[in-house]
């Protein structure tokens, strides 16, 4: 029998590791940087979610680090090939950080939110942000989801803390490229003029 | 010898968009303009072989360049898995277009892109003070904003079940252009 989802206490902190190249962003300037945030909406259900670690069981910036190094670890080991580095590669290049509460705050009409323990790989720490429909929704509330997603999301960015950048020890080939991708900080304007440069 | 090409007058001032949601989108044309405005000369001829563009013309070249990288980029995000939480389903690919192109053809500030849920295509320009964006999903388009530390304001929502980009205009903004009377449109 599995246990129940333990739901991380608004006094609770959490961090978004960022694992190049799962986002758009720093590979072309004309996507918005909130694709650092990741949600996805598992196959039948009516959630979304993105991956973060609890920072209670990952207390410094080496321990979320070494986490995140592992998450890209697991990501380049489940594929069918062995991924080309700077490629199809997974490389955790560092984490933003945010409190639950700010996450709880966000919730609106449409959607709740709330961060879940959901051990992955073995991983304690391994949470996830979750935007679940509330129940009764009108039909004007369910035209309007998507946008109400929206509004979470950005506000979720602009709450977070960061960037903590880390290159993986495995990856010490790769520092200079690395290095050089773009971790915008949190909640900052997206830069048009690298947009136009694009 | 020096040929100057003057234009019609484009009055900018009294558009028939909602006076406060026309200010929603960033226009790199100046769309708040008190008044009647000339449009300047857009080039001139210096002799006969050679031409000095003028920046605005310049600006406009740029800006129509970036437009043609941002629906490449809702092509991309259209073309991926369907399990790529960045993918996008057909409607809202088709919507998102739409809007796009009005943007466009309102000189509009390119946007940056961003995706969700497989069914949202967002526009989206950040300054200072916070972001305004488009949210395209199905067949509807909903206009808000966030002002940095506020809470997010819906400022419009657009039917667009029938492709009614019309519905759209008040919340883009308008720049009245006559046909007969504006040569850049």
């Amino acid at each position: 029998m599995t246990a129940p989802a333990q739901i991380l206490s608004a006094e609770e902190f959490v961090a978004r590791c960022a694992i190049n190249p799962r986002f758009l962003y720093p590979k072309d300037k004309r996507f918005s940087s909130l694709y650092l945030l990741d949600f996805r909406k598992p196959k039948g259900t009516s959630t979304h979610v993105t991956s973060v670690g609890w920072r209670k069981l990952l207390p410094s910036e080496d321990e979320v680090h070494a986490y995140g190094c592992r998450s890209a670890a697991s990501s380049n080991a489940n594929k069918a090939e062995p991924p080309v580095p700077l490629e199809g590669a997974a490389h955790y290049i560092g984490f933003y950080e945010m409190s639950v509460k700010d996450g709880l705050d966000e919730a609106n009409d449409v959607y709740d939110v709330h961060v879940e323990q959901v051990i992955e790989n073995g991983e304690e720490a391994h949470c996830h942000i979750v935007l679940s429909e509330r129940p009764d929704l009108t039909k004007e509330q369910q035209r309007l989801k998507s946008a109400k997603r929206t509004d979470i999301l950005y506000g979720i960015w602009e709450k977070m803390t960061g960037p903590f950048r880390h290159v993986c020890e495995c990856d010490k080939d790769y520092s200079k490229e690395l290095s050089a991708i773009v971790l915008p900080p949190p909640g900052t304007p997206d830069d048009h003029s690298l947009a136009n440069e694009s | 010898m020096f040929v100057e090409w003057k234009f019609d007058v484009i009055d900018v001032s009294s558009s028939a968009a909602g006076p406060e949601l026309k200010d929603l989108v960033p226009f790199a044309m100046p769309s708040q303009n008190v008044g009647p405005r000339k449009f300047e000369s857009r080039f001139r001829s210096v002799d006969r072989s050679t031409f000095v563009l003028d920046s605005s013309l310049i600006l406009e070249m740029a800006r129509n360049a970036t437009y043609v990288g941002l629906f490449g980029a809702l092509s991309k995000l259209h073309a991926l898995d369907d399990e790529d939480p960045a993918a996008i389903d057909a409607e809202t690919f088709n919507k998102a277009n739409i809007v796009l192109s009005l943007l466009a053809s309102k000189a509009a500030e390119p946007p940056q892109i961003f995706s969700h849920g497989g069914d949202a295509a967002v526009f989206s320009w950040g300054d200072s003070d916070g972001v305004k964006y488009i949210t395209v999903s199905g067949d509807c388009a909903v206009f808000a904003r966030r002002d940095r530390g506020s809470k997010p304001v819906t400022v419009g929502v657009a039917d667009m079940s029938e492709s009614n980009a019309a519905e759209l205009l008040p919340y883009v903004g308008v720049i009245r252009d006559g046909s007969s009377t504006n040569p850049i449109r």
